[in-house]
């Protein structure tokens, strides 16, 4: 009964907070409109991968119109296995960039500077690496020394650097594989190794009915490489060309974030809505799981000094940096300051 | 509590205690028999709803497996061909097509080659034949490209790394179809240079809407469904459409926190069959689920039925019982009542009645009874127990009346008895004689009795009947009496005594003994002679205060045996000494505390005072007595008998005259002669001398009034220190004591009358002086006592 009535307390409670945010931003638009503000400027941002709580912040940034409030209007490019948002912000071979901002991976945009791509990054949200290496306990790797030799599923684009960079520092040679979206490979047992993000493919795998003691997990922060994953970032000249449109940009996805982690269930309302209208196949539990982990990877593990929503640690940009850098075996690394730009009001304790 | 319940229960009414019991012991057997029943009704329809579920189950999974494996063949052919045989691209695209349109389950078909597998001009080559939207020949499309670089999917994937052919989980073609599919892959290969080398995978997809048909073919009662899941635990098909695809079996677990869900979809995906039982969703209705593998392709088929539709024959049946229940509860209760009712009114009425009657109203009513059931039966005991009772009574009033008149009648015969011992005892000059007798129940056992035939004897008996009561006081009444007879006739107490056992043992027909003493006391010389018949022995009280024991001789009792001898004593009595009798009941007269008075306490009180003449004796010894036992009822009766011998009896000394003054000479002479022989002093021989002149004389001149010769009687006799005068005459009745004091005191003799001076001196000389008319007999008794200075008696 309890459960029901929640299930019909929902529609109720949405209806009333849209209500309550439609008084709100009439109210705050109605100075803006008067002081003639010009039309919402549109923008394109190229998510890396597929509708998800993993973007949940930018959703509810656009869902709650914190985006039209700093004069945003927000579209949304949806990525993929082998749709690089890098792809989407710098054009291809023969296409015109599309994007005005993407999100990436913190090795991907380094990765991008040290081949001279125009990026800049803007803003760090996820502090730590959540890329996991699994495989089945009946597998016999406990160690990932003992992957060496076996199918390892690795994801194209900048999702095979981490688990490379393990297999570098323990010096092994696998054999990848390439991985997927879906976890087939690893539960129909084509590969005894699988790439999984801890927000995503493990929660899916635990749900396609293996427990989470049969399975073996390496977390590569564990083993001394922290990858920050999703950052902001842009092109050089855009935010050379308009600082002021970057910052609104980024304090309103900012934002978004926070209003995401203090309104779950909306979240996943608005998650759940994008997701299906792309038929990604997913479901709420697996959402929550996803929006969960994903406040404990963007805010500061408990016990270490909390930053700014948004900082990247210049610590860990070296760490990466250096990382990589050694890798492509080129001699200079990008410079935190030129990889990075501050902007007004991001980076910072409001 | 429990006494207290105990309290409510015990007070309570009949009605009430059987409609509680009855119903309690009806709703128990109900109970039972309902849930017995309920749950064999139960019992059975799960189990036949597991038998037809799981038979559902493996029939429709049988249904799918089969066209599952019938899509198979198509594939695996192809397969072959091409492992064979290469084809050119025309072939192979119309093989495709017509492969697509002959089978109508399979939705589409590609031959997908592995990069550069088909021309090594070419990354990707798969054409793919679908079947169109509407009617008309199958499609023809390539997939590959930068978007859909097919080589990285699953479906080419996985068949690739495993090496087998395979179905794949369901999903969503971008490329081709733009539904949900399930595909079947099986990779093909050619040997080159004794190599086997991996060429691409050839598949047949299915639609889903194809599987959902079987699976939603499944209906069971209203809301039963059928459902698939992936070997991911995906739901494949689902009636609620937004689970397909998205949700799985773990997913719902996890949002349900059923953990026996997720155990349940670990064994279907593992190939497992079964029947549980799953809550639908939290806090939803019980459901049954029976799960069937599909082994083909990993996926799991599962039946739903929910328990409420189950059961609902059995719910229903149960309702319809329960009212019938409820209505026949009601019949019973009303039922209960009404009996209860008729059993408890009349048993009210009859509880009043009785109560009417125990206080003595034997008339009240009854209530009217009721036919021959037990009520009735009782109430008709009760009716002639009534009437007994009456009668009872009636009976009981006749028959007390009458024991009232017999008890009064023996108290009268027992006050009789007890008149019938002598209550006035003799004090004369030979003896003096005092008894007392208490008795201890109203008719005493004890008796006592004395008698003096003639001049010279006393006759004394005390004795005991053994026994109380009418027998015992009957046989002391003829005792008594016989007494008197024997006495009378004189002869010593041994021959009372023998006469009388001969008498009492020849017609003792109750066994009654008699204890008794039997004494003769001589008077004219203090002789007693005695016999005992097992009697107490008697006491003699000497003048110098020694009490003597009379022991011997010791004879039978009476009564018990005639023609025995008796024996007697004798004892010479001076005079001023005791003769003392008594019975047991003295001596064993008792405290409370049970001590005896004893013959040693008698003794004391007998030699303290023997002194005393009989009247104190016996009063003193009777006080002692009294004070003894302090108030205890006394055991036995109490009779004591004494007798003091005082002096030697003397004759009478008679004249007998006429009625003539000349007749004063005699008397002269028999005064003088009288004188002499009782040793008179002179001077009392002239106060008697005047005393007789004056009574004589009177006697002589007027007891006749002048009439001829007729008899005066003069006698006399000495009693110690007494003179007895005794005168007699037949003549008119007068006496002369009532003569008033003579008024001429002062006048000289000559003229004052006579006989009115004459009684007068009489009067101041005598010491008594009686008169009796008795028997047309004027009889003047006359004592003087006799001067200072008389000579002692005999001397």
């Amino acid at each position: 009964m309890r459960a029901r009535d929640e299930n019909r307390g929902w529609p109720f409670r949405r209806v009333a907070g849209l209500v309550l945010c439609a008084v709100a931003l009439v109210g705050l638009l109605a100075i803006p409109s008067d002081c003639a503000t010009p039309a919402p400027r549109a923008v394109t941002l190229a998510l890396q991968w597929i509708p998800q709580s993993q973007f949940a912040g930018y959703y509810m940034a656009q869902e709650k119109g914190i985006y039209a409030k700093y004069g945003l209007d927000v579209t949304f490019l949806q990525g993929g296995p082998n749709l690089s948002s890098m792809d989407a912000l710098l054009g291809g071979a023969s296409v015109d960039p599309q994007a005005d901002f993407a999100t990436t991976w913190l090795t991907t945009g380094i990765q991008a500077r040290l081949e001279k791509k125009a990026i800049v990054h803007l803003a760090q949200l996820v502090q730590r690496t959540s890329l996991i290496l699994i495989s089945k306990k009946s597998s016999g790797i406990s160690d990932p020394s003992q992957i060496a030799g076996k199918r390892v599923g690795i994801w194209g684009a900048d999702f095979a650097i981490p688990p490379r960079a393990l297999f570098q520092s323990y010096n092994i040679i696998v054999e990848e594989i390439p991985q997927s979206a879906s976890m087939n490979l690893f539960l129909q047992g084509a590969i005894e190794v699988a790439s999984a993000m801890w927000y995503n493919e493990y929660h899916l795998v635990l749900n396609s009915g293996i427990d989470p003691d049969e399975l073996n997990t390496f977390f590569l922060d564990q083993y001394g490489l922290n990858f920050p994953e999703d950052g902001i970032y842009c092109r050089e000249e855009t935010v050379e060309e308009d600082p002021s449109f970057c910052s609104a940009f980024v304090r309103a996805s900012l934002e978004g974030w926070e209003y995401a982690f203090a309104h779950e269930e909306e979240t996943l309302d608005v998650v759940m809505w994008r997701a299906d209208e792309v038929h990604t196949g997913t479901n709420r539990v697996h959402q929550k799981w996803m929006l969960e982990r994903m406040r404990d990877i963007i805010q500061a593990p408990e016990g270490t000094t909390p930053v700014p929503l948004g900082t990247l640690n210049e610590t860990d940009f070296d760490f990466v940096a250096y990382k990589l850098t050694r890798a492509a075996g080129s001699a200079a690394p990008p410079k935190y300051s030129e990889f990075h730009r501050d902007l007004e009001g991001v980076g910072v304790t409001p | 509590m429990s006494r207290f319940l105990q309290a409510l229960w015990r007070d309570r009414g009949l009605a009430f205690k059987l409609i509680l019991l009855i119903f309690l012991s009806n709703a128990m057997i109900f109970f039972v028999v309902f849930y017995t029943n309920y749950g064999a009704a139960r019992g059975e329809l799960v189990q036949s709803a597991e038998d037809n579920a799981r038979n559902l189950a493996a029939a429709t999974a049988n249904r799918i497996e089969a066209v599952l494996r019938g899509v198979e063949t198509v594939p695996e052919t192809l397969a072959n061909m091409l492992q064979i045989n290469p084809m050119t691209a025309q072939d192979l695209e119309d093989r495709l097509r017509l492969l697509v349109a002959q089978n109508s389950d399979i939705y589409g078909m590609t031959v997908s080659f592995d990069p550069y597998g088909f021309t090594p001009s070419s990354l990707y080559y798969a054409p793919y034949a679908s079947k169109p939207r509407g009617e008309g020949e199958p499609q023809l499309t390539y997939l590959g490209g930068p978007s859909y670089q097919y080589f990285y999917l699953d479906w080419f994937q996985i068949p690739k790394l495993v090496g087998l052919s395979l179905w794949g989980e369901p999903y969503y073609d971008e490329g081709g179809g733009g539904i949900i599919m399930a595909t079947y892959s099986v990779p093909f290969y050619r040997m080159e240079d004794g190599d086997r080398r991996f060429l691409g995978v050839v598949t047949a997809d299915i639609s889903l809407d194809k599987l959902r048909e079987f699976v939603s073919a499944i209906k069971i009662y209203q809301s039963g469904y059928g459902f698939l899941i992936s070997q991911n635990g995906t739901f494949i098909t689902h009636p609620k459409s937004t689970n397909v695809m998205n949700e799985s079996l773990f997913s719902l677990a996890e949002a349900q926190g059923d953990t026996e869900l997720r155990q349940i979809g670990r064994a279907m995906i593992a190939g497992q069959s079964g029947f549980v039982q799953v809550a639908q969703g939290a806090g939803e209705k019980l459901s049954w689920l029976a799960y069937a593998p599909l082994p083909s392709s990993g996926w799991s088929l599962g039946v739903i039925f929910p328990q409420e539709e189950l059961m609902a024959g059995v719910v229903n049946l149960n309702r319809i019982v329960l009212i019938l229940v409820a209505i026949g509860f009601t019949v019973l209760f009303l039922a209960i009542l009404l009996i209860a009712k008729s059993v408890a009114r009349p048993l009210q009425a009859l509880a009043a009645a009785s109560r009417a009657v125990a206080r003595g109203e034997l008339d009240a009513p009854l209530p009217p009874s009721h036919g021959g059931d037990e009520v009735g039966q009782l109430t008709h005991s009760f009716s002639s127990m009534q009437k007994s009772l009456r009668q009872y009574i009636k009976d009981l009033q006749e028959t007390t009346a009458a024991k009232e008149r017999i008890e009064s009648e023996l108290k009268i015969a027992a006050r009789i008895q007890m008149d019938m011992l002598p209550k006035t005892f003799p004090q004369t000059a030979q003896y003096s004689l005092w008894a007392s007798m208490e008795p201890a129940k109203e008719v005493g056992g004890d008796l006592y009795d004395f008698l003096q035939p003639d001049e010279q004897h006393l006759y004394l008996l005390i004795g005991d009947v053994s026994g109380k009561g009418v027998p015992a006081s009957l046989m002391m009444a003829t005792t008594v009496a016989l007494f008197r007879a024997f006495a009378s006739e004189g002869g010593p107490p041994e021959q009372v005594l023998l006469r009388l056992n001969e008498t009492l043992a020849s017609r003792n027909e109750s066994m009654l003994f008699v204890t008794a003493l039997c004494g003769r006391l001589d008077l004219s010389n203090g002789d007693m002679e005695y016999a005992s018949a097992g009697h107490n022995p008697p006491f003699l009280l000497r003048l110098d205060g020694q009490v003597e024991k009379i022991e011997k001789p010791i004879n039978l009792v009476l009564g018990v045996q005639d023609g025995i001898p008796f024996h007697g004593g004798r004892v010479r009595m001076a005079p001023g000494e005791t003769f003392f009798t008594y019975t047991d009941g003295v001596t064993e007269a008792m405290t409370s505390a049970g001590e005896l008075y004893s013959e040693e306490r008698l003794i004391e009180a007998l030699s303290a005072h023997h002194a005393d003449n009989p009247q104190e004796l016996v009063d003193h010894v009777r006080i002692t007595v009294e004070e003894f036992v302090a108030g205890a009822d006394p055991s036995d009766d109490i009779t004591l008998l004494t007798v003091q011998y005082l002096a030697p009896s003397r004759a009478w000394k008679e004249v007998r005259l006429v009625n003539r003054l000349q007749e004063m000479e005699r008397v002269e002479i028999f005064l003088e002669e009288f004188a002499v022989e009782s040793n008179l002093r002179l001077d009392d021989q002239a106060r008697i001398g005047v005393v007789l002149s004056e009574l004589v004389a009177n006697v002589l001149s007027y007891a006749y009034g002048g009439a001829g010769e007729q008899p005066v009687c003069l006698r006399m006799r000495r009693e110690v220190d007494d003179i007895w005068i005794l005168l007699e005459d037949e003549g008119t009745p007068f006496n002369p004591l009532q003569q008033a004091p003579p008024d001429d005191l002062d006048k000289p003799l000559e003229e004052r009358e006579v006989g009115g001076l004459g009684i007068y001196i009489v009067r101041q000389m005598a010491k008594r002086v009686e008169y009796l008319r008795e028997g047309g007999v004027n009889r003047l008794t006359v004592v003087m006592g006799l001067g200072l200075s008389a000579s002692p008696l005999g001397q």
